[in-house]
């Protein structure tokens, strides 16, 4: 190694580290973070507007949200979410009567098949939104499950 | 520490159906404990990656309103047999594991 070539690739070298540590070189996962003003809100719109901006939501029967209209036990309520709808973003759960409505906000980088299952908890009978976004548009749909027993506590 | 994750990936035609359960006790941190009245510290995920061969698939943001011990079935496309998907977990008391399964 030459002279001329040892103090170029150390400049290129110390270049590329100082952009990493500098937070210009980071990879695309750390823009994506966590939407934490959006799990502290209290009120659903509120936990939404957080999330999304204050953008149109449009009803649609191209999300289906399967999960059991009357919940034994609040603790465990499985829901699965099926989508036809193409280039899907993210998916986000509300059950809108929680402490802290916003449970879940998946968001698919790759290769997401518009199929998924999870369970949540719920404190007491409530709807349950889904929030999905697509292209820069959001779709929703909802469904009401009654909860016998709450899975919140106290 | 935590027990090892349950982590079942079965590839089918291209389209892998990923299946997992966690070892949590995913305390929202809203529950009072019924001896002493105080509050139960809040314990849970915030977050999970699921990486294919160091390429991010999906995140997942979680609050404490995910069920304790937290499943989460996907489906996710392109993913082949022999790959491996790596699931990584972090929670809000700065606790994480990784661990990686190789698709059936």
């Amino acid at each position: 190694m030459n002279r001329r070539l040892f103090l170029q690739q150390s400049f290129q070298y110390g270049f590329v580290s100082l952009a990493i540590t500098t937070g210009l070189l980071h990879p695309i996962r750390v823009w994506a973070k966590r939407p934490d003003l959006s799990f502290k809100s209290t009120k659903i719109k509120d936990a939404i507007n957080f999330l999304h901006g204050n953008k149109e939501i449009v009803d649609t029967d191209q999300i289906q949200l399967k999960a059991p209209t009357i919940a034994e036990n609040g603790a465990t309520v499985p829901l699965a979410i099926k989508t036809s709808i193409n280039n899907i973003d993210s998916i986000a759960i509300f059950v809108e009567k929680n402490a802290y409505p916003l449970a879940s906000h998946l968001v698919f980088h790759k290769g997401f098949n518009g199929n998924f299952d999870v369970r949540v908890k719920m404190s007491e009978t409530s709807d349950v939104y889904v929030v999905a976004e697509a292209d820069g548009k959001l779709y929703q749909t909802h469904k009401s499950i009654k909860v016998t027993l709450g899975g919140c506590g106290g | 520490m935590a027990k090892k994750m349950k982590i079942r990936a079965k590839s089918i035609d291209g389209i892998c159906n990923l299946r997992l359960i966690i070892k949590h006790p995913m305390e929202p941190g809203l529950r009072r404990d019924k001896k002493t009245g105080k509050k139960v510290p809040a314990h849970y995920i915030e977050k999970v990656e699921i990486e294919n061969s160091n390429e991010l698939l999906t995140t997942a943001y979680w609050s404490g309103a995910i069920s304790k011990n937290p499943f989460l079935k996907l489906e996710l496309k392109e993913v082949f047999p022999k790959d491996e998907l790596k699931v990584t977990w972090f929670d809000n008391q700065g606790q994480s594991q990784s661990q990686t399964e190789k698709v059936r």
